[in-house]
């Protein structure tokens, strides 16, 4: 580099331009000369004909000796040359200019990943299993539940080989060319994916543990990639998932291998400085799975802490002896520390609560042999004082119509949501709750009970009786009605009961336009913000109405700042209107 | 009001409600209480701040994140779902995308710093290790050694 005074100065930019240029020129000289080194020896070698005089042949022979020698030392300028290379790449990557995402500092490109790695592709619930799973199991696989029951009540392990054969043949299926680079797409191979870009990404990919944590239990022997996830998740809370679902019906390798994974788990657990954190989901066809899983990791219950139990049993065969397993005082120890529990289809221990510490439950698909009594349901919610969360869905309670339950006071409970029960469960779950900190309420779909046909009055009846008192701390409430029973004048008298709220959701009610007449003129919801309205477009000039002067009349009381209608085919003009009005307005029709 | 100067030495003189979804200019703000003084921003420019508290006035009647939500988020998954309006505002080119981040990063704006990392990481998904480097103008720098390491992780990834 010149300076002011003209004089070169030799900055590590300057020495390393120069030696480039050196290398340059001193690389075309050795072209040059290695071409023709091969012209004049070809030359030669042509003019070599049987019977030339030996002193010819031996001065070509020297040179390809001597070519010989030297043509090993290319291998270590090459590797030299491939070492600048990298250096340089590395370099160049360093620029802002360049590269603009390299503003970013490593905690921010870190949070990018982690959040990579956490977002799902919302087809999928919490727990891993779609309706449409549901749907395609329940049909024609009655059989093999009952032989997979009924080798498992024999002490034994019999499955069919066949599906360890299928399981490869998936396998084989899913390899990806070797030339070709993986598309990743699950959230256990994002951290993979990012730590393949370059060397800062992966850097900051492999000190962000939390890229690390998802833990598949059916990981294959020798289980490299297990043990390096459990190296590089360092202490984060790790996800512990044995999801058979693609294996078709669990086997027999599979338990082996199981086993197998879970020595790897166990003797890294085991370790570990300090106690580790685990959210574990099951989804398996085989109860012995699920047993065998949790009563593996119960012996190491002091050294780990089951945060977050999610169970999906799709063998949908219930046996109330299995009860029993739940009662060895290890993995009661296990279970007392989990505070989010999930339930699909899963035969629940009903008598053998041990959930002190639970925050969120939420049960699906919970019907006929295994439903619990009144009784049973009560002894669950009474040994979950810290519940809350209480989220049910398809779940159906065995009424006692002699005796009526005393209701159990759960203080802490904020959320309760309800989804497609029958009108008798419904009942009896709000009659056994009492929720003085309730903020957020979900009703979705009921039908007709046993006891009797679901009735809007009935319904009025039940929600004022767990009102008693008007509640302030209710701030939103969501119903959907598909079997079209509630009737607006019900909603209103529960809105009345809710001074507090700010946010209200109503999907398929008739006559919602009577609701939004309320609430304009009859100071019911005086704090309500948000309104969200699905599926109510029976009377869409009234709805249309009642929306203008819901958000024009509320004068006394908040106005609405954000308004969401779908599919409630509202006219144009009070579109335009509202969108004026409402700071958030979104509007989607078909 | 608030006012706001840039380093690039330009005035915003914003509702307090808007500046306020800014958690260090709301801290400082209870710190210093009522006053007149201009609070200076050294890390953000003036084009970056104008973006920002578009995103501020749009969200200014949502309730900040409390603690606990901020501490639920440790323990629940997010999802992909950035808000249409968020969707619109976020379309910008990359070095300007990187700006919000940064500065949402600096003025603790915790939900617009997830819209940028989410954006971000939606850019990302779904895309080979090279068309990542495309994307972002990265150039592959790894060594042989390390070629070869990260070959054997993802063998062992496809053999699970």
């Amino acid at each position: 580099m010149a300076t002011p005074q003209g004089s070169v100065e030799d900055t590590p930019l300057s020495v390393w331009e120069a030696s480039l240029k050196s290398v340059a020129e001193a690389l075309n000289a050795l072209l040059s000369a290695t071409n023709a080194l091969d012209d004049e020896c070809s030359g030669k070698a042509r003019n070599l004909v049987p019977g030339s005089r030996m002193l010819e042949q031996a001065a070509v022979e020297a040179i390809y000796s001597r070519v010989a020698e030297e043509y090993v030392g290319l291998d270590d300028f090459e590797q030299k040359i491939r070492s600048v290379r990298t250096t340089m790449q590395m370099l160049r990557n360093q620029s802002y200019t360049l590269v603009p995402i390299n503003r970013l500092p490593d905690e921010c490109l870190s949070a990018i990943f982690v959040m990579g790695s956490e977002l799902d592709d919302g087809s999928r619930d919490d727990i891993g299993y779609t309706s449409e799973d549901v749907a395609d199991e329940s049909e024609g696989e009655e059989e093999e539940e009952v032989e997979e029951e009924e080798s498992e009540e024999e002490g034994d392990d019999e499955e069919d080989e066949e599906d360890e054969g299928n399981d490869e043949d998936d396998d084989a299926d899913d390899g990806v060319d070797e030339e070709e680079e993986p598309v990743v797409h699950d959230s256990r191979s994002f951290g993979l994916l990012v730590s393949q870009v370059c060397r800062r990404w992966r850097k900051v990919a492999l000190d962000s543990g939390q890229l690390w944590t998802r833990i598949e239990l059916t990981d294959q022997p020798p289980f490299e990639a297990m043990e390096l996830w459990l190296e590089r998740s360092r202490n984060y809370p790790l996800d512990v998932i044995l999801n058979t679902e693609p294996f078709g019906v669990d086997g027999k390798a599979l338990t082996l291998n199981l086993r197998m994974a879970l020595e790897v788990l166990k003797s890294y657990v085991s370790q570990c400085a300090e106690p580790r954190c685990i959210d574990l989901t099951i989804n398996s066809r085989s109860h012995k799975s699920i047993m065998l899983i949790l009563s593996e990791l119960s012996q190491l219950h002091r050294q780990l802490r089951l945060r977050t139990l999610k169970l999906v049993d799709r063998s949908r065969v219930f046996s109330g002896a299995r009860g029993g397993k739940w009662k060895t005082a290890q993995l009661l120890e296990l279970m007392r520390g989990v505070r989010n529990l999930q339930l699909r289809e899963y035969r629940f221990p009903w008598d053998h609560p041990v959930y002190t510490n639970l925050a969120e439950l939420r049960i699906t698909g919970i019907e006929s042999a295994n439903q619990p009594t009144v009784a049973q349901f009560q002894a669950v919610l009474r040994s979950c004082p810290l519940l809350e969360l209480l989220d049910l869905n398809r779940i159906s309670i065995i009424a006692d119509s002699h005796t009526r339950p005393s209701s159990t006071l759960m203080d802490c409970l904020r959320t309760i949501k309800v989804t497609d029960l029958d009108f008798d469960t419904f009942a009896s779950i709000f009659e056994l709750i009492r929720a003085p900190q309730l903020a957020r309420l979900g009703i979705h779909t009921m039908h007709p009970g046993v006891l009797g046909s679901f009735e809007d009055a009935r319904f009025t009846q039940v929600v004022s009786r767990f009102f008693t008192n008007p509640s302030q701390s209710m701030q939103c409430l969501s119903i959907s009605d598909a079997e079209f029973t509630l009737l607006s004048p019900s909603i209103i008298t529960l809105l009345r009961k809710l001074p507090g709220l700010t946010s209200l959701e109503i999907c398929l009610v008739e006559d919602v336009h009577l609701i939004l007449q309320a609430l304009s003129h009859e100071n019911v919801c005086p704090e309500l913000r948000s309104l969200t309205l699905v599926d109510c477009d029976w009377k869409p000039e009234d709805l249309s109405v009642a929306l203008l002067a819901l958000v024009a009349n509320r004068k006394h009381s908040r106005p609405i700042e954000r308004l969401i209608t779908r599919f409630c085919g509202l006219k144009t003009s009070a579109f335009v209107s509202l969108r004026k009005r409402v700071p958030y307005f979104v509007r989607t029709e078909s | 009001m608030v006012n706001l100067v840039t380093s690039d030495n330009e005035s915003f003189t914003v509702e307090k409600a808007v500046a306020s979804r800014s958690v260090l200019i709301k801290n400082m703000l209870e710190d210093v209480g009522e006053s007149d003084q201009p609070i200076p921003l050294p890390n953000v420019t003036a084009s970056v701040l104008k973006k920002v508290l578009e995103y501020c006035d749009h969200h200014k009647n949502e309730p900040m994140p409390t603690s606990e939500d901020l501490a639920a988020e440790d323990t629940r998954k997010r999802t992909t779902d950035i808000g249409e309006w968020d969707q619109k505002f976020i379309q910008v080119d990359q070095e300007m995308l990187f700006e919000i981040i940064l500065a949402a990063n600096y003025l603790d704006i915790k939900p617009l710093l997830d819209v940028g990392c989410k954006t971000v990481a939606n850019m990302i998904k779904g895309k080979t290790p090279e068309e990542i480097r495309k994307l972002f103008n990265i150039v592959n720098d790894f060594t042989p050694e390390e070629e070869a390491q990260i070959k054997k992780e993802n063998e062992w990834a496809e053999d699970r």
